[in-house]
Formats: structure tokens, sequence, C-alpha cells
């Protein structure tokens, strides 16, 4: 190692090492954290299939329920076309931010492909494409209502954040271009999902103690004998209900996704936070598992 | 507090209401009523869920006004709610409560 071309391969064969584990520590960080975000979006999107589920469900037992109090044919077929018109504007809020999530999750599985050295041109122009797609659905998201104030007065402040330098220059310069406006647009899903996160509680819970009257309590009361599946039957919807109240998990976990953003961003992302992430990720499929054991 | 406020208050009520009135215990509650006191009970919880719907769907722009000027009797509406969900409240506290916030309501945001 003493002559000049000892020295000159040694540094040439430490360089390689270096910037090589590098880029497979970056790959893998986008990787990780396209990941996260697709456990994220096939949890959140099952939530609000969910949410859309327990709306229709709530409304149609109260419906059941309060029937014979509206007496005529005429008080009952407005009843139910007024609540069906209502619904659908729900339901397609629900479909918006769906949408608007996949865009978002397709968006970081081309990042992560753009993060590796060896990818296509292509993927600029397709992780471009994919951009003017989320940007087209954003506004009527933001403009929508839903429970109390418009989505867009819930957007959480944009915060000042950096772009590392990066060796894949096309990874950086998608970054440094697009990486503040994707941010602002992981905030309206939060926005989103805050917004519609009472009334979709209020919904479960409704739903949910009806099912408790007409399945566990009303046999148990004045049924002969009880059917063999009541105390599944009492076990799932009494878990559900547990569950329920914890509806707040896809926030969390929309948020903290976005802060994993942010810091993947600026080269900055650690294990422990895409950890924390993915824990809130497993409380909503936690969630989702015990709601849907209950809907059939 | 300010018309988002507002709203956001009134749908809490409404979403409470519901909560209490769909409960295992509030159907007890409803099937040691008299027949004509259950009808009115359950025409009640009907009434709620479809101004829930419609109020949830209201375009604040539209109904800032109103929720400003029926301010007080939102405030009032907050606490009464909030004293009827106590499970020790009574039916007829909890009916009469449900029958103020839909009286406030229906200033805010036509109903039918």
């Amino acid at each position: 190692m003493n002559s000049p071309l000892q020295r000159h391969v040694f540094f040439l064969a430490l360089a390689f090492m270096l910037t090589s584990g590098c880029v497979t520590g970056r790959l893998s960080q986008f990787r990780n954290f396209a990941n996260a975000g697709a456990s994220y979006e096939q949890a959140s999107q099952a939530v609000l299939m969910q949410a859309g589920t327990a709306a229709i469900e709530a409304d149609s037992l109260i419906a059941i329920q309060g029937r014979s109090s509206l007496t005529t044919p005429e008080e009952r077929r407005r009843y139910i076309l007024e609540s069906d018109q209502e619904l659908r504007k729900r339901l397609s809020l629900l479909d918006k931010i769906a949408q608007h999530g996949k865009l978002l999750q397709c968006y970081f599985e081309t990042l992560a492909e753009l993060a590796d050295p060896h990818a296509p041109p292509e993927l600029e122009t397709e992780a471009g494409g994919l951009y003017d797609a989320i940007i087209q659905v954003s506004p009527g998201l933001k403009n929508s209502n839903f429970g109390s104030a418009k989505i867009q007065d819930k957007i959480p402040q944009a915060t000042d954040f950096g772009v590392a330098v990066f060796r894949v220059k096309a990874l950086e310069s998608e970054l440094k271009s697009r990486a503040q406006a994707i941010e602002r647009e992981l905030a309206l899903q939060e926005a989103a999902f805050r917004a519609i996160v009472d009334m979709m509680t209020a919904d479960l819970t409704a739903s949910l103690q009806l099912h408790e009257t007409q399945d566990v309590i009303n046999p148990f009361a004045t049924a002969t004998t009880l059917s063999t599946g009541w105390v599944d039957r009492r076990q799932d919807i009494l878990k559900a209900r547990v569950a329920a109240e914890s509806m707040r998990c896809v926030v969390d976990a929309i948020g903290q996704l976005r802060e994993n953003f942010k810091a993947l961003a600026g080269n900055t992302l650690s294990v422990s936070a895409l950890r924390k992430t993915i824990a809130s990720v497993h409380s909503i499929k936690d969630f989702k598992e015990a709601i849907q054991k209950v809907s059939h | 507090m300010d018309s988002a406020d507002l709203q956001a208050s009134l749908l809490d009520q409404l979403n409470r209401l519901i909560v209490k009135m769909t409960s295992p215990e509030w159907d007890v509650t409803v099937q040691s009523m008299p027949d004509k006191q259950q009808k009115q009970a359950q025409k009640q919880l009907l009434l709620l869920q479809q101004s829930r719907r419609i109020f949830s769907n209201a375009q604040l722009e539209e109904i800032a006004a109103d929720l400003t000027a029926n301010e007080p009797a939102i405030v009032t509406g907050q606490k009464a709610v909030q004293a009827s969900v106590d499970s020790f409240a009574t039916a007829e506290t909890v009916l009469k409560t449900a029958s103020a916030v839909l009286k406030t309501l229906a200033k805010v945001v036509p109903l039918a």
C-alpha cells in the first residue's frame, strides 16, 4: 500500500464501497417509505370503504326502526329518497379521498424506482404524469364539505423543509421541483381524514349499538334458545365498539407518513420514525379487522 | 365562536344524540314507553338522522350568517346535550333536548 498506484486503487475501492453503500441505503429508504405508504394506503382504503358501509348501515337500521312512525307511503318514499341523495354525496366524497390516496401511493412507488441509479428515464415522465393527476383531483377534495368546515380549512400549516443532494440526479430534480407540493397533498389527505373522523365514529357507533340490540340483547331477552353463534357475535360486536373509538389512528398514521416524507426528501428519515408509522398502520389494520367482523 | 365552530358544535350535538338514541340502554327505555310515546321517540330519531345527513353536507358559506344569528341557542344546546347524554338523564330530558336542537337546526338549514 506504499506505492501511489496501490493507494489510488485502495481509495477508488473505498469510494466505490461508500457510494454503492449510500445508494443501497438510499434505495432501501425510498423502498421502505413506499412500502409503508402502500400499507397505509391499503389500510386507509379499507377504512374509507368501511366509512361508507357504516354510514349506509346506520342510516338503514335507523330507517327500519323508525319506519312505522312514517305513516303514509308518500312520507316513507320521500324520507328514503332524501336519505339516498345525501348518502350519495357522502360516498362521492369518500371516493374522492380514496382516489387521491391511490394516486399518491403510485407517485411514491415511482419515486422509489427513481431512486435506483439504473432507473429508466421514462420514470421521470411517469412521476410528472402522476403528479399532474394528483393536482387534478385535489381541488375537488379541498373544496368538499364534510361534517363541519371545508376540508381545505383543516389542512395543517406548511413548514419549510429542505431537499438533500442525491447522487441520482433524476430523483434529486424530481424532489426539488415537487417535494413541497407533494407534502401539501399528504396534508390534504390528513385534513380529509380529520374532517370525516367524527362523523364516521358516530355512524359506526350507532350501527354497532343497533346491531348489539338486535343480535345480542333482544335474542338474549326473548328467544327461547340462543343460536350457537350468539357468543361469537357478542364478542365481535363488543370488540368492534371499543375499536370504533380508535378511528383517529388513521389521522395519526397519515400525519406520520407526511413527516416521514419530509425527512425522506431531506435524507434524514430514520428507521425508528418509519417504524412508528408502521405501528400506526398496524393500528388501522386492527381497527379495520375488528369492524369488518361485525358488518357482513 | 366563529361560524365554523358553531357548525362543528351543532354537528357534535347531533352526533351525540344519535349515539345516545341508538344505544341498547335507550332501546330498553323506549320499549317501556306507551305506544304513542314510542312512536314519537322513533320519529324523533328519524328526524335527527335526516337532519344530521343534510347538515353534514351543507356548505358553511351558505349557512354562516344563520349559524351566527343562532349562536346563543347553539351554545345552550351544547350544554343541554352534554347533560342529556349522561346515563342518568331521563327519557323526557333526552327527547326535549333533541327537539330543541332540531328546532335550532331548522333555523339554520332547510330540513325538508
